[in-house]
């Protein structure tokens, strides 16, 4: 089957941007640095949850291949992470089992930044495509 | 106020259409360019009817309404209405995490009855704030087809 994935990320400002417009998102968090520094204390402009949770989503996807279906994530925010940060997104197969007839892998999801700290952490249930059927 | 050791009963609903725009965009503003997302041939040959949203999609938008005009706005941009009553106008918000099932696809051009209750309220010590509460939300998004297709039960957690 697949192997683990690691995807590189670096949440820019212009992503953040985008994500804030296309939710119609007005936190001032992710966009005003200003206020984010000045008025909250935050080290920058904070990357939104869900950009975080997309991205393990993504590794996830990347993992099952495109067959293969996600069935459920759940994922946690343990720190604040901050605009034009690289990351380091990974998802490892811990176990696979049988599933109504199919397989589904258990993938331990997570987001480290370069000091090696892990500010998000998840875990995905995929179901594996059909295997063909043997002779 | 509301007593926190009891549940908040009020439930919120909204019209989510899967607009393959807005989709779009999300996955770009996500740097996530899956030809599942663009390209119905690919997204058929994957075992789906024609492209999909991403599934984070449906995750993330949040209280899909035109909102309030900016004056009614709280002073971080936040839309007071966004949240449970027991969120006070003041209070700090930290996103808890996420818990989602996803039980359908989400094809483009779907449209989806989103329904938004609030289904645990506790409060716990915390060293460095000395109190936290946690609301816990479950929202339910069924399809054109009256099929529960995602479930999310959000944890957000609340400084006041």
């Amino acid at each position: 089957m697949t192997g683990d994935v690691r995807l590189t990320k670096v949440p820019s400002t212009i992503a953040l941007f985008r994500m804030s417009a296309v939710m119609w998102n007005a936190h001032r968090v992710h966009y005003d640095e200003a206020y984010a520094i000045g008025v909250e204390g935050h080290g920058g402009l904070l990357v939104p949850a869900n950009l975080l949770s997309s991205y393990l989503c993504e590794a996830a996807m990347a993992w099952a291949g495109p067959a293969g279906r996600v069935l459920r994530m759940t994922f946690r925010t343990r720190a604040p992470v901050l605009a034009d940060t690289v990351l380091t997104v990974r998802a490892q197969e811990t176990s696979v089992g049988p599933d109504g007839g199919r397989r589904v892998a258990e993938l331990d999801l997570g987001i480290d930044d370069a000091a090696g700290d892990t500010p998000v952490t998840g875990t995905a249930w995929v179901r594996l495509p059909a295997e063909p059927d043997g002779p | 106020m509301s007593d926190p050791s009891r549940p908040d009963p009020e439930v919120r609903s909204y019209t989510l259409p899967v607009d393959p725009v807005a989709a779009r965009r999300f996955a770009y503003a996500a740097t996530d360019e899956n030809p599942l997302y663009f390209d119905d041939e690919a997204a058929r040959a994957a075992g789906y009817e024609r492209a999909i949203a991403p599934p984070m999609f449906v995750c993330s938008m949040f209280d899909h309404t035109a909102g309030p005009p900016e004056r009614d706005l709280r002073p971080d941009g936040v839309a007071p209405g966004v949240f449970p009553s027991v969120v006070r106008p003041d209070a700090a918000l930290l996103g808890g995490g996420q818990e989602v099932e996803f039980l359908a696809p989400v094809h483009l051009g779907d449209t989806l009855e989103v329904t938004r209750s609030v289904v645990d309220h506790y409060r716990r010590p915390s060293r460095q704030f000395g109190a936290l509460e946690f609301v816990v939300m479950e929202s339910r998004a069924v399809n054109q087809d009256g099929v529960l297709a995602v479930r999310i039960v959000d944890t957000l957690v609340v400084r006041q």
